[in-house]
């Protein structure tokens, strides 16, 4: 039904979007809020699935409701 | 970009203890508070906010009974309250901003790229005459019109370009490279060819006119060599009238040119004393002022170091700084030797030469000796060189045998 329609994914599963740009920053959408946030773990709540970002001095750069930015050092991104 | 309006608007910096710091961040997200340069320390999470946002924490601090306190307060609402205190500087500053917006709607640079026959002084002079100099009001500047009767005033210039940057006008000028003799004679007018200078024929091709000599013959300066005055002939070759034209012919004469240059063989030389005095000078517009006065010196060069204060690259200002040194100096006589003073005549003589050469005229033989002639050395001798002659002269005197035609 999604194929046929051509409807975006994220928008018709409620599924996460996430951008890396090398191993030093992570954008993240359609997210439903953050559930740890320290400067080695930053665990957001989506949809379906929570997602683990592992790292050294991670540093949320901006958090609004549609969007946020995640920099530093990351180590791994686990889909829990 | 986001940064500077973030700065403008003014933004706080916050730092929150909390049971939950993460239901905290998300009812900030919910409630559409952009939070953004967000730092965890394990207790407790610091994170910017704008001011507007700070006011609408309260529901959430006290949802969360989180406890926050402000940091840090950054952006032009809290510097404004600060400058508050400081008229004296705020009135300064705008004056600053009014008076560089004043002093950028005049001209203070003009920079000239020329080269060949029109000098910088023809240039800045011819600029001065139509308006543009120094402190001129820029909008009153027609660049078009200015290079318009640039070219028109000198004919020689092929390309001209005016352009505005900033405080400065670039004046770019291309010169005709090819040297063109500009004659008073016009090609429609009749004329003859004359001698400027005694000498021997060498080679003449006469394009129009009535050739008067011929290769080998001695002409003297103001001789006739073509004539413009071409008779047309009846059936019993008598003249029937008389067509004028305006010769023209490539004529090259052999000529002697003398050569006489007298070096004194005592001169004076400036010698340094090493006495030296440094000022610091300034000049705002036109009035200049330095630290130190003009010393007594008898004798003194000055040697002026100035620069002109500009802001950023092309925002020149009418302020200019630097510094000047008199240098004291005696004069002392000095005399050369023989070997010197020769030499000296010698790059004179050659320089001599190469100045006809570069005026296309070819040298056949030099022969100039210098000699010694009591306190001074003498260069004397001749020069025999091939040029090319013939000036023209209108045919004023027309003879009436009939109709005239002119070519």
């Amino acid at each position: 039904m999604i194929d046929t329609l051509k409807l975006p994914k994220d928008l018709a599963k409620g599924e996460a979007l996430i951008g890396l740009t090398g191993r030093e920053e992570v954008f993240i959408e359609n997210y439903k809020g953050i559930l740890e946030c320290t400067s080695e773990v930053v665990t957001i709540a989506t949809g379906r699935c929570r997602v683990r970002i592992v790292g050294k001095n991670l540093k949320v750069n901006y958090y609004t409701n549609d969007e946020m930015k995640i920099e530093g050092f990351l180590q791994q991104i686990l889909f829990l | 970009m986001v940064g500077y309006i973030r700065l403008f608007r003014g933004y706080v910096r916050i730092r929150v203890e909390s049971p939950s710091p993460q239901r905290f961040l998300n009812l900030c997200s919910v409630q559409d508070i952009s939070l953004w340069d967000i730092v965890s320390d394990g207790d407790w999470y610091e994170m910017n906010l704008s001011v507007a946002d700070f006011f609408r924490l309260k529901p959430i601090v006290k949802k969360t009974k989180t406890k926050v306190v402000l940091t840090e307060k950054k952006g032009l609402p809290f510097r404004m309250q600060k400058w508050k205190k400081r008229k004296v500087f705020i009135l300064c500053s705008i004056l600053c901003v009014v008076g560089l917006y004043g002093v950028s709607l005049f001209l203070w640079d003009i920079r000239l790229v020329n080269e060949g026959k029109l000098t910088s002084e023809m240039l800045l002079s011819f600029l001065q005459d139509n308006g543009v100099t120094y402190g001129s009001y820029k909008k009153g500047i027609d660049i078009d019109a200015i290079e318009k009767k640039l070219r028109d005033e000198y004919p020689f210039i092929i390309w001209t370009s005016l352009r505005l940057e900033g405080t400065r006008l670039f004046v770019d000028v291309k010169e005709n490279d090819q040297t063109v003799e500009v004659s008073d004679v016009s090609s429609k007018q009749a004329c003859n060819l004359h001698a400027t200078v005694s000498g021997t024929v060498v080679s003449i091709v006469t394009r129009s006119g009535i050739p008067q000599v011929q290769i080998g013959d001695e002409v003297k300066k103001g001789d006739l060599l073509v004539v413009g005055e071409v008779p047309i002939y009846n059936d019993d070759e008598t003249i029937k009238e008389y067509m004028y034209v305006c010769s023209d012919a490539d004529i090259r004469l052999e000529t002697r040119l003398s050569y006489g240059k007298e070096l004194p063989l005592a001169y004076s030389k400036k010698v340094y004393t090493g006495q030296e005095k440094t000022a610091y000078y300034f000049r705002v517009y036109k009035n200049s002022f330095s630290t130190a006065r003009i010393p007594d010196y008898e004798l003194y060069d000055i040697v002026t170091d100035l620069k002109q204060g500009k802001i950023l690259h092309d925002f020149y200002l009418p302020l200019y700084y630097g510094r000047i040194t008199y240098q004291e100096y005696r004069l002392e006589e000095f005399v050369y030797t023989e070997t010197e003073g020769r030499a000296l005549l010698e790059a004179e003589f050659q320089k001599f030469c190469k100045t006809l050469q570069q005026k296309g005229v070819q040298i056949v033989e030099k022969n100039v000796k210098i000699e010694k002639n009591g306190r001074s050395l003498r260069a004397d001798g001749s020069i025999l060189v091939e040029m090319s002659d013939g000036e023209p002269q209108i045919i004023t005197e027309m003879k009436q045998t009939g109709e005239t035609e002119i070519e």
